[in-house]
Formats: structure tokens, sequence, C-alpha cells
């Protein structure tokens, strides 16, 4: 299984790159939908970076903008009525600014990403080893025989027992977790340098669940991509994760390596959101469930200031007025909370009110 | 979590590996099979099919069939001794001439089997030309949006409001009445039906996840289009086409009725109709059998196209 490493470095982008820039990174990044019942502000000013080698875990609730962020970042956002702004940089390279061909061939080449839903991933008139297939053929780096010895190969590597039979089997042949398989080995087809996984484990069952996280961290170490693994799930989170970042409103709220953040969450959301687990909260003594108070907030008209102080139990007059900066530890533990103890100033340009640069 | 040891490949043991080699790619078979107990377990898509296949041998093989066939070049002999006919049955009708003649002593089988032929040749080329039409048309409109579909949604809905008979006569007016004009003007007006079921199915299909899959991974426009979501319509547009075909058959015949299609000496259904409604009076027979034929054709396909539809139609299932 370890033949199919790379023998070559993808070449589309490298002439230009900058080496010293992070793999994939978000800059400020704003998606506004413009709807007729009002902007839906769906991402808002969203600053992160992934590295080579890493899982970043982005966590937080339905309409939260964790999709959206990761479909922007492959330029899949319908726009219109989709309107992107701030910069998404693969090595350097902004997403927003490149042609179509760049872009078409950033998408499964470099970037690959597996969606939530498996059961409605693949297209139902075609075999399951022809879009294998179709995904190595694409980007012309495999043909033919080649191609077909490799979807085997690929289907073998994401756990599908006899994977040569089942190549020219129908998606409706498949149940959720091996049509989830096959879009995992679809989106590793041609060894992109990111995986985007959104939600990738939510509809499979915990034990198909296991097999999968393990195998992206499997992969992970074998070939050195970078993960982005969206989910609302914590057990994942820290089965997995080597950074967490927590989003809210559109906004990234707290982020941290996965020990600092779990030990030591800052921002009250993040707290809310740990109290709420069943194991956590038992552990840590707690006679009841604490639930957050209060619903997510409108996207069409989120609050002023912090987007959270409405629910947040620690609110205060400051928290209705202005959003807070980013603050820095010296872990590298970030939150946008006034009351973040101990952290001291950020640097400058987190005081214009939101983002920073690392 | 599970244990650590424990790889993907693990559960190779509660799936069926053991699946033989030879058993690759059944699901074509069993898909076909599938279907064909579908359509035997309904017994007017039976019947429409049989019948439809009959008319289909008929009309391939009627220069077997036809006991008083055309010379090899294409021409009627008529024998005005033995004109009007009547059918073996009737007094004065002979075996030679099965079903009769006409008023210029042409056996009336014969010509009802070479004008099942040329009813074929209108039914499905027209079909083509409207398919091919329609289903780019519907495709593009659906997938594009915004003025393009605006574009095409007129024009479908202008080409709705052009009666087809008037349209037909002024079209073939300027060209002359024959056979391929008469394909011609029904082909090009009869693509409204697919452009606008495709282009509904594709709004849909367009906001599939596996559409946006497609892209994700770096598939173009036309790719999609092609691969993505074409192969997901086809068994609407083959509802549709068995359908069109039984009624641009009569449109065909309507039209060729009317002096705008098939001029004579050729041995059409619609024509023959047309001079056999003179001699109603005298000879039921000379009207009568190509009417039995085209409707029999036409009551087949259809029969059939509507089961097609049952048995395509995932809800029919339930």
């Amino acid at each position: 299984m370890t033949a199919n490493t790379p023998s070559t470095t993808h070449t589309s982008l490298t002439e230009s790159d900058d080496t010293n820039a992070p793999l994939l990174e978000y800059d400020t990044l704003d998606v506004t939908f413009e709807t007729q019942r009002g902007d839906v502000k769906a991402v808002n000013g969203v600053s992160f970076a992934l590295e080579a080698g890493e899982i970043l875990c982005l966590v937080g609730e339905s309409g939260s903008g964790k999709s959206v962020t990761a479909q922007s970042s492959l330029n899949l956002v319908p726009q219109p009525p989709g309107v992107i702004e701030g910069e998404i940089r693969y090595r350097g390279k902004d997403i927003r600014t490149a042609s179509k061909n760049e872009i078409r061939s950033i998408r499964g080449n470099d970037i690959g990403i597996i969606f939530q839903d498996p059961i409605s991933s693949l297209n139902p008139v075609h075999t399951v080893g022809g879009q294998v297939i179709e995904a190595l053929t694409s980007h012309d780096r495999w043909s033919g025989a080649e191609a077909r010895e490799r979807a085997v190969e690929l289907m073998e590597k994401v756990g599908i027992p006899d994977a040569s039979a089942r190549l020219d089997d129908y998606p409706f042949e498949f149940s959720g977790g091996m049509r989830q398989r096959v879009m995992i080995a679809i989106a590793l087809a041609n060894e992109p340098d990111v995986l985007i996984a959104d939600e990738a484990t939510t509809a499979l069952d915990v034990t198909i669940e296991a097999q999968v996280l393990k195998l992206i961290t499997e992969l992970r170490d074998e070939t050195g991509m970078g993960v982005i693994f969206i989910t609302h799930d914590f057990g994942v989170v820290a089965e997995i994760a080597d950074r967490v970042a927590v989003m809210y409103g559109g906004n990234i709220v707290e982020r941290g390596e996965v020990f600092s953040l779990f030990e030591n969450p800052k921002h009250p959301y993040t707290q809310g959101l740990l109290g709420s687990i069943p194991g956590t909260a038992v552990q840590a003594g707690a006679d009841h469930l604490q639930a957050i108070e209060g619903e997510p907030p409108e996207m069409t008209d989120l609050p002023t200031g912090c987007t959270f102080h409405p629910r947040c139990p620690k609110a205060m007059e400051h928290c209705r007025e202005e959003m807070p900066p980013n603050y820095v530890d010296s872990d590298d533990h970030q939150v946008r909370c006034y009351l973040h103890d101990d952290l001291p100033e950020a640097d400058d340009s987190a005081t214009r009110g939101r983002g920073e640069r690392e | 979590m599970s244990d650590p040891q424990s790889t993907p490949d693990d559960s190779s043991e509660s799936t069926p590996s053991e699946l033989p080699a030879d058993q690759t790619g059944t699901g074509y078979l069993e898909r076909a099979q599938g279907a064909l107990s579908a359509l035997t377990e309904s017994r007017m898509a039976m019947l429409g099919l049989v019948i439809t296949f009959a008319m289909l041998i008929l009309a391939l093989g009627a220069p077997i069939f036809a006991p008083n066939p055309p010379t090899p070049d294409g021409n009627w002999a008529g024998n005005l001794e033995n004109n009007f006919q009547p059918p073996f049955w009737e007094q004065g009708g002979t075996l030679e001439y099965p079903l009769g003649t006409d008023q210029q002593g042409r056996g009336i089988l014969s010509r009802s089997l070479y004008g099942l032929r040329l009813a074929l040749i209108q039914g499905t080329v027209p079909v083509l030309i409207a398919g091919i039409i329609g289903v780019t048309l519907g495709l593009v409109s659906g997938f594009f949006g915004g003025w393009v579909d605006v574009v095409i949604s007129r024009v479908v809905d202008t080409v709705m409001s052009i009666p087809l008979t008037l349209f037909a006569i002024a079209v073939i007016a300027v060209l002359g009445a024959n056979l391929f004009n008469l394909v011609l003007v029904i082909g090009i007006t009869q693509w409204v039906p697919y452009t606008r079921t495709i282009r509904g199915q594709t709004l849909s299909i367009k906001n599939e996840e596996f559409i946006e899959a497609q892209r994700a991974s770096g598939a173009s426009n036309s790719w999609i289009l092609r691969h993505g979501i074409f192969p997901n319509t086809t068994s609407s547009i083959l509802v549709i086409a068995t359908l069109n075909i039984a009624q641009v058959m009569v449109i065909a015949a309507g039209l060729t009725f009317l002096g705008l299609g098939v001029s004579p000496p050729r041995a059409d259904l619609g024509l023959m109709l047309a001079t056999g409604r003179n001699y109603l009076t005298t000879a039921w027979w000379y009207g009568f059998f190509p009417g039995l034929f085209l409707m029999l054709f036409v009551l087949g396909i259809n029969l059939f196209g509507d089961g097609l539809r049952d048995i395509l139609d995932p809800k029919y299932l339930e």
C-alpha cells in the first residue's frame, strides 16, 4: 500500500510559490450571501493558516460558517448570491484571483474535499469505479489500465473489501459507510496537499467513523498533507486534532493546540461547548449538563459587538459595543474575548477589530 | 475508539469478500432483468410492446410480406381492371389482393405495409431532431441560468404559441412538400417538451451534492453537463421520446392528409387516408385499413411508452 507515494511533486503552481508561505491561509475572509431577506453574513473575517502535516479541526454549531469557509477555499461558493472578500492563499497564491483553469487544477489535484453526505455525493448513474477513475484521469496524471489499477489500490486503501470486483458496482449497491470511503478515495486520488473533510464522518456509525479517522491520520503521516477537519463532535476533535479552531457566528472565537484548548478553554462559548459534553461534564463533577442558553444568532442580523454576547453568561457592557480583538498568548492560544485573563495584548493588527496576522 | 491494531481492512470479514471473481459486472444483467420483469408484469406495456414489435417487423419486412410489391425502382404498377376490388372475404375479393385494391388497382395491404415504413421514418427522425435540439437547450438553460435561461425560456414560450399547422403550411409553402421538409418541420416544432422537462431536471440535479463533489475534484462545466447531469435525465428523455414518436406519427399523417407532406404515388398512410376518404361509401377498405395500421402502430407505442414511464418512475414501485 505504500507503493503509491508521490513520485513527483505537484507542478501546477509550484513555480511561483512562496516557499515560506503556509500551505493554506485564510486572511480576513468574508463570505456574504445576498438574499431577498437580507445579507447573510456566513463568514466574518476568518483568519487562520494550515501547515503541512497538521490536522486542524474546525468546530462550531450549525450555521457558524464552517462549511462555507471550507467551500470557499476551492472557490465553490456560488457567486452570486455569495460575495467573497479577503484572501485565501494556497502556497501563497490567492485562490480568489486565480484563473478558471488554475482553480480547476487546484481542485482535486492540490486540495481534495470530502463532503458530509455520502449518500448524495456519488453520481447514481455511474459506477463507483468509474467515478474514482474519472478523478484519477481528470488531471492527466494517470490513464487507462494504470488508472484502473490505482483505483483498485485506492479503494483497498480506504478499506473497501474485494475492491477489484466492486469497481463496476453502482453507488446504490454500497452502504453509506462504503460510499463515504469511496468519497475519501476520490478526494485522495491525486494525492492532494490539503484534504478538507466537511463533516466527513458525521453520517457514519461510530465503528466506521473510527476507521475513517484512523485512515485520515495514517494518510497524513504517510503523505504529510494538511487536513482541515470540520466537525461538531469534540470526541472526534480529541481523537485526531493537532490544533482546534472554534467558530461562532461566522468567526473564529478561539483556537490553539488541542491540549491547551481542552484543558484551558478561555472563551465562554468554548467553555459552554465543553461543558455540554456528557462525558467531560460528569468527569468535572457536574450534576447536570450545562446547555448554552439561547439560540445561534440570526446570520442576517448579527448582534453588535461580540456576536456571542446575547448568550454569554459573562457578558459585560463593553461586549455589546465592540467585537473583542484577538488576544494571543505565548502558546499561540488565541481568543477573542475581553475576559482573556492573563493573555497579553495581541499584535497591532488585532486592534483593528478583526483578524490578525501571524 | 477502536482497537489501535485494527486496520480498515478488518471490515472485509463482515462483507461478502468471497464473491467469485466471475460475478464482476453482474450488475448490468441484474438491472436489465429487473426492468424486464417490471415490464412483463405490466400487461398493457407488454401488449404495447408486442404490437409495436409486430408493426416494426411488418414495416421492416414489407418487401417480404407484401403480396403486390412495387417494382424495385419504387413504381407501383397499377392494374385498372382490378380497381376497387374488395377484401378477400367479401364477394368479388381475391386472395391475390387480401385487403382489396384502390382506384388504380394497387393492393391496399402492400401499400399499407410500405406506408408503415414511411410512418416509421416520420415518427423517429423528427423525434431525433427534436430530442437533440430540446435536450441540449434544456441542459444549457437549466445549468447556466441567468440570461441564457431567460432567452431560451422566451423562445420556448414563443414556439409554443405558434400553431403547428399554420407554421407547417408556411414553411412547406416556401420549401415545397416532400418527406424531408415534412420531417424537418415537425422536428423543429417538437423540441419544446424536451427543453421544459430537461431544464427542470437540470435545475434540481445541478444542486445535488455529487455535482458539487465533481466540481470540487476539478471537473469543467461541459464535463459536468455531459457526464454528471445528462445521464441522470436519460430516463425522462426515453419516456418523452417514446410517447413523442406516436404523436409525431399522427402529426405527420395529419399534415400529409392536408397535402403538406408526402406526395403521390408514394405509399403513405396519411395520403391513403386522404384519398380513401373520397371513396368511403363505395370502397370502405381503402381508407379503413391504412387508418387501422396507423392506429395500431400509434396505440402500441403509446401503451409501451406509458408502461415505460411507470417503470422508470420510482414512485411506481412503492
